[in-house]
């Protein structure tokens, strides 16, 4: 019996020794989570911004620079996940003039997986006119990211929408999406904005709805379930005092109108856009970022419009929206000229998406929107 | 496999209290023996989880276990080859259930609601799972007694699962959508939910290893240790990369009619 007893403890020890916790897998994540640009402080359009945060859904980093500088042998450096490795490496001096894109890969810490990075400096000042030309998918394929081509470069990093969040709530193909460049728009291409449903995952998330947008600034889709609001970070700098935005559009309003808990509700969808002019930094030098929770509200605005006589139309209607004063700020010609203003431009297939009120099938087209500024 | 357990130690149990009738007047032991067999039940409470094995690198910690009430009932029939060596089959119902919150880095698994939305990729953070089989099983073993009260037994055991359920959350941490290049998509204090219950295999087996001890004549304590040997998944189930076996301790009480 003793022999016994001891090959079943035993038994029972080995089990127990097998399945303790192992040593800590090796990082499988490839990230660049941020720029330092401390080398290029005095070429940098906003001087104080040396630290630039990369979501994970971005690909291209664009590093907006004053005009007239010297981009033959600029080193900037990256952090990674802990663990990753950089091709070429972090900090090595290499030719951005003539807006040059240096692609680089980096590697993660268990030599699985890679990301492909691009990276440029411009000094690309924003159009003042859109006609939603050009696009091209993200890396996964799934769905369409808008950008402008300004002398012959191609610039991410001024419009984005939310597809990188509808990605998570559906499998159709990039036509699909909310956010889409069409065919027939007023003249050649167009935008086209639909709210679609975000199906059993999205109704479970509390976000039953996804509005169609397009806005300047950069979406953080690591926020997308967290603080939905906050994903939409609006705003670009911009050099200049905007007065008024003109443009064509179409509104269909879709035919259920439902609110945040995907509950029918009494009226019929309207779209918006708005656009606003803020004071990109605060009272000590840190950068202020306007998103979903604050961008009609926060004390930083200078401007704003919005669209107010929208309708229902199945002809293109011109469209104007004139900036007002917000806050009773008015324009310091110095900080303008340092670009201490940043602009945005908001346009939405659901009003009120921001709460996830809409109706299904509500599509907004835009066309030929222009920036009329002082 | 508690019922499995609880079965091989019924088993022991029978077989202890067999010896003993045996060892008493040896009459009484022929006439056991050449009866040749008899029937015991078993009632047990399972203690154990249904877990990757080894546990994979991907488990960072484990925060807390939970057992959940784990009853089994197995009727038990043994038969007697000599004083020594017998074989037993048995049927019983069982259950085996867990809570367990642990710790994981890039974890392959997909949240999913219950109209069947589902997000997928490597998930970093904390994650509660559930893990709850009713099985309908039947052991079968080999049974040696080494003397009066002691009844060793080994065999295997085959299960149908009645119900089952494999569901849980993940919150603290971030999902990487489809892998580990991925958007990162960050979930806080509010919980995302996953179910792969519809996942799991109806049909799982395994070994039992069992003892038997005969506290008086009809009376046995037992304790069996019950192993799944196949994935709890259905082998076109991808979401999380490693099987899982449910491995299971059974103590309880077996009584027998001979």
């Amino acid at each position: 019996m003793k022999n016994l007893r001891v090959v079943f403890f035993s038994s029972l020890l080995m089990l127990a020794s097998v399945s303790c916790i192992k040593d800590e897998p090796m990082n499988a994540e490839a990230d660049i989570l941020s720029c330092n640009l401390i080398d290029d402080k005095d070429i940098l359009i906003t001087q104080g911004d040396t630290i630039k945060k990369v979501y994970s859904n971005e690909d291209h980093i664009g590093i907006l620079v004053q005009s007239g500088r010297d981009l033959k042998q600029r080193a900037p450096q990256f952090t990674l996940t802990p663990g990753a490795t950089i091709s070429p490496e972090s900090g090595s001096k290499h030719d951005f003039s003539d807006n040059k894109v240096v692609e680089y890969v980096v590697t993660s810490e268990d030599r699985l997986w890679s990301r492909r990075y691009f990276v440029s400096y411009n000094s690309l000042e924003l159009p003042e006119q859109f006609s939603f030309d050009y696009y091209t998918l993200d890396r996964s394929g799934k769905y369409q990211i808008v950008y402008e081509m300004v002398d012959d470069v191609e610039v991410m990093s001024w419009w984005s929408s939310g597809n990188p969040g509808f990605s998570m709530a559906s499998g159709v193909g990039p036509e699909g999406y909310p956010t889409i460049i069409v065919e027939d728009g007023y003249e050649g291409t167009g935008l086209q904005l639909t709210t679609r449903s975000a199906g059993s995952f999205g109704a479970m998330v509390g976000m039953p709805i996804a509005p169609g947008n397009l806005f300047l600034g950069s979406f953080n889709v690591g926020m997308a379930l967290k603080e939905p609001l906050k994903a939409t970070c609006f705003g670009v700098p911009f050099e200049k005092v905007p007065k008024e935005i003109k443009g064509w559009y179409k509104f269909k309003p879709g035919e259920v109108l439902t609110d945040g808990n995907n509950k029918e509700i009494e009226g019929v969808d309207d779209f918006n856009i708005y656009a606003m002019f803020y004071e990109n930094t605060d009272e000590n030098g840190n950068q202020v970022m306007l998103d979903g929770t604050n961008s009609s509200s926060s004390p930083y605005l200078v401007l704003y419009a919005e669209i107010e006589d929208g309708k229902a139309t199945n002809q293109w209607l011109p469209f104007s929206i004139k900036f007002e004063q917000k806050n009773g700020k008015t324009i310091d010609p110095e900080r303008l000229a340092k670009y201490g203003y940043n602009f945005s431009l908001v346009f939405s297939s659901s009003r009120r998406g921001d709460v996830f009120q809409g109706a299904v099938g509500s599509t907004l087209c835009v066309d030929e929107v222009s920036i009329i500024c002082e | 496999m508690a019922v499995g357990m609880l079965l091989s130690l019924s088993a022991l149990a029978n077989d202890l209290v067999v010896k003993e009738n045996h060892s008493e007047p040896s009459v009484e032991l022929e006439d056991s023996v050449s009866k040749g067999s008899f029937f015991s039940v078993k009632l047990g409470y399972g203690i154990g989880g249904t877990m990757p094995f080894p546990l994979p690198a991907e488990m960072r910690s484990i925060n807390g276990f939970k057992p959940l009430c784990n009853l089994s009932l197995h009727g038990v029939y043994h038969i007697l080859f000599d004083k020594k060596v017998g074989m037993k089959v048995g049927v019983g119902l069982e259950r085996k259930g867990m809570v367990a919150d642990a710790t994981v880095k890039n974890y392959s698994m997909s949240i999913t609601d219950d109209a069947g939305g589902t997000v997928s990729g490597r998930w970093t953070g904390d994650v509660q799972m559930k893990a709850v089989q009713t099985a309908l099983t039947i052991p079968v073993a080999v049974e040696w007694y080494p003397s009066d009260r002691w009844d060793v037994n080994f065999g295997p055991y085959f299960s149908y699962l009645v119900s089952r359920e494999f569901s849980g959350e993940v919150c603290n941490g971030y999902l990487r959508e489809g892998d580990p290049t991925g958007a990162k998509i960050e979930i806080g204090e509010d919980a995302q939910t996953f179910d792969f219950s519809e996942d799991m295999r109806r049909f799982q087996w395994g070994l039992t290893m069992g003892v038997d001890w005969a506290v008086y004549k009809k009376m046995g304590l037992f304790l069996d240790l019950n192993w799944g040997l196949n994935n709890i998944f259905k082998s076109d189930f991808e979401t999380i990369t490693f099987n899982m076996y449910p491995i299971f301790g059974v103590v309880g009480v077996s009584y027998s009619f001979n």
